[in-house]
């Protein structure tokens, strides 16, 4: 908690807030700024009550709290498995949602399209109890709970190629869409679907963040330390996979943000997750919201998936930082 | 009078949609109330544009992927270019929808069921399964759009003209066709893939009389619209007449012209592979579209015995 730490904080902040206005002021279609204002504030004058209030602002709230979410879900996962290539994907969430997605259409191909965040949620904690329940079975080191989350991970992964493969790509491009990660046609429902949670789950792990620091010591010692280890180990792992899960369900598969920001956040202030968490979670609400506006006005009338840009964008700056960090502590 | 009745339920289901009352417009995925003569229609589909260039509307906006020349000459005659594009089929930008303020939006079921919701909060949006749908369904949607945009009468005497027109190109290719089987596909560079007999295409070469190679399931039923294809699962359907759309050239196929395989098939053997044009036949769907796609089968089998 230091002077770097509340620089970065505010200046993140302020970063998130000014890619927000550029997000609900940027899209295909130009809107001067008179009209934005009197639409945000229903103000007299002229007004696009659909492109900004229905359209531009529930994306670019979505695209925080997913995007938050996301990162802290990374985060705490990285923190558990110590292992700084860990992110949701590890523990199978997104590999589950996107098998759990095409098994709902290839067998009910009539399903209607809004039913899919619904599924893939199903599909995320699936996969997430059952790489828990071996855990919890016979007690593993992190580094193996990591390789059997991989191995379930590439379980599905195969599962979803041979479905792409055998079946038509013309017929399964609505899925596709949603797999690459994007907020195309997302509205108010599916903010209010799952922001109440989002939000609360992100709060319980910015509180808990300081447990994560103790079990970073090791289990030894934070058991001397009077933890349940065990136990508190599972319930921060529930949390990082409902947050990834609830945020994949509507957004799709993001993968990229979980892995990358809290990397960028250790950069930014260091290792220790009292502050790390916070920064990182800012991160990833900067990169979602940039990412998403960017795919608007990229090759408008076009849409670019967040997904593709993440990691277009992110994956340079990524390894820019890995390769200017001095020393292990970092990681 | 019961049979009678359970045959018109039957028709009613077939064509999945019917008006209830004058502006209800019933559909995929509901009912819409539709303003009485929609002026801004904006559609995401292409069969969508042949509905409406058969009765002479023009649309204000069209999801042609961005690239303008996707409207072909035959539409743009009737339609004009005054249209906006609103980006691409598969995830048009809605805000350009919006700030065009239609009163009719017309989506396809298999792209655009996600965004109904949305889309419906723009201006009222009807649903139709054009991507997978057949010929016979994007024959008994014209009807549907007909009645969408208050044109049913006009819409009735094109589509009355155009089963007359398909009916001639019958009369014509028919007797031929019953000695083939015939099969279409589209390749890229990536791959090739069969049009099944549930297909747009696959159900127009039936009602033609060729035969179709590709097998069902048990059941009669096939899985697929558009089938991935390998060599050697071509080499299995073996058609007598193989006609290919070539998005790029040179094509996936057209990789396979040194392979003992590919030369052993009928098609190849016989001289009986043609080449069309893959965005007529494959991606345009509907009454203009497929009096093209007859000409062309005219074509082909006026070289045949």
């Amino acid at each position: 908690m230091s002077l770097r730490f509340g620089i970065t904080l505010t200046a993140l902040t302020l970063l998130c807030i000014l890619a927000s206005v550029w997000s609900i002021s940027a899209g295909a279609v130009q809107i001067s700024t008179a009209e934005i204002i009197n639409t945000l504030f229903n103000l007299d004058g002229p007004k696009q009550e659909y492109i900004i209030n229905r359209s531009r602002l529930p994306r670019t709230l979505l695209a925080l709290v997913t995007g938050g979410a996301l990162a802290l879900s990374g985060a705490i996962i990285q923190a558990l498995l110590r292992n700084p290539l860990a992110s949701p994907k590890i523990i199978g969430i997104n590999s589950g949602a996107a098998l759990a997605v095409l098994l709902g259409t290839l067998f009910f191909p009539d399903i209607a399209l809004r039913w899919l965040p619904v599924i893939a949620a199903i599909g995320a904690i699936a996969v997430a109890v059952f790489i828990f329940a071996l855990a919890e079975l016979r007690p593993i080191s992190p580094a193996r709970l990591a390789l059997v989350g991989i191995a379930v991970g590439f379980t599905c992964d195969a599962g979803v190629d041979y479905i792409l493969v055998t079946a038509s790509t013309y017929e399964f491009s609505a899925p596709l869409v949603w797999l690459t990660g994007s907020l195309w046609a997302r509205g108010w429902s599916h903010l209010n679907a799952v922001w109440p949670a989002l939000i609360a789950l992100s709060a319980l792990c910015l509180l808990l963040s300081f447990r994560l620091d103790l079990i970073r010591l090791g289990a030894a010692q934070a058991t001397g330390l009077g933890m349940n280890v065990r136990l508190e180990r599972l319930i921060l792992l529930g949390l990082a996979t409902l947050l990834a899960a609830l945020s994949v369900s509507v957004v799709g598969v993001l993968g990229f943000v979980g892995l990358m920001s809290p990397h960028i956040a250790r950069k930014l202030v260091g290792g220790v997750h009292r502050g790390m968490l916070p920064v990182a979670m800012l991160t990833g609400m900067l990169l979602v919201v940039l990412a998403d506006a960017t795919g608007r006005v990229i090759l408008p009338p076009i849409e670019v998936s967040a997904g593709i840009l993440t990691a277009i964008f992110g994956a340079p700056f990524f390894i820019f930082i890995l390769l200017t960090s001095r020393s292990e502590d970092e990681t | 009078m019961n049979w009678l009745l359970r045959a018109l339920g039957a028709t009613a289901i077939m064509a999945f949609a019917t008006v209830t009352n004058a502006g209800e417009i019933s559909h995929e995925l509901g009912t819409t109330t539709v303003p009485d003569a929609p002026k801004r229609i904006v559609v995401l589909e292409f069969s969508f544009i042949d509905a409406l260039a058969s009765v002479g509307v023009s649309p204000v906006g069209i999801a042609d992927d961005k690239k303008r020349d996707r409207i072909i000459p035959a539409y743009t005659d009737i339609i004009g270019t005054d249209w906006v594009s609103v980006g691409t089929r598969k995830t048009p930008s809605l805000e350009v929808i919006a700030s065009l303020k239609p009163d009719l939006i017309i989506a396809d079921k298999k792209r655009h069921s996600a965004a109904y919701e949305t889309l419906s909060e723009i201006a009222p949006t009807i649903v139709l399964d054009s991507l997978a749908g057949d010929y016979h369904a994007s024959v008994a949607q014209m009807g549907v759009i007909g009645q969408a945009i208050g044109k049913s009468a006009e819409m009735e005497t094109r589509v009355a003209a155009h089963k007359a027109t398909m009916a001639d190109y019958i009369a014509k290719i028919g007797p031929k066709a019953a000695n083939y089987s015939a099969q279409f596909g589209v390749t890229n560079a990536k791959g090739l893939w069969l049009h099944s007999p549930i297909s747009y295409n696959g159900s127009l070469l039936k009602m033609f009389g060729f035969a179709s190679n590709m097998k069902p399931k048990e059941g009669g039923v096939y899985e697929k619209t558009y089938v991935p294809t390998t060599l050697e699962q071509l080499s299995e359907v073996n058609p007598d007449i193989l006609i290919f759309g070539e998005y790029v050239d040179p094509s996936h196929v057209d990789s396979w012209a040194n392979e003992a395989l590919y030369k052993g098939l009928a098609a190849v053997q016989y001289g009986q592979v043609f080449n069309v044009t893959a965005h007529n036949w494959s991606r345009l769907r509907g009454m203009l579209a497929a009096e093209m796609t007859a000409k062309d089968l005219l074509e082909i089998m006026s070289g045949l015995d």
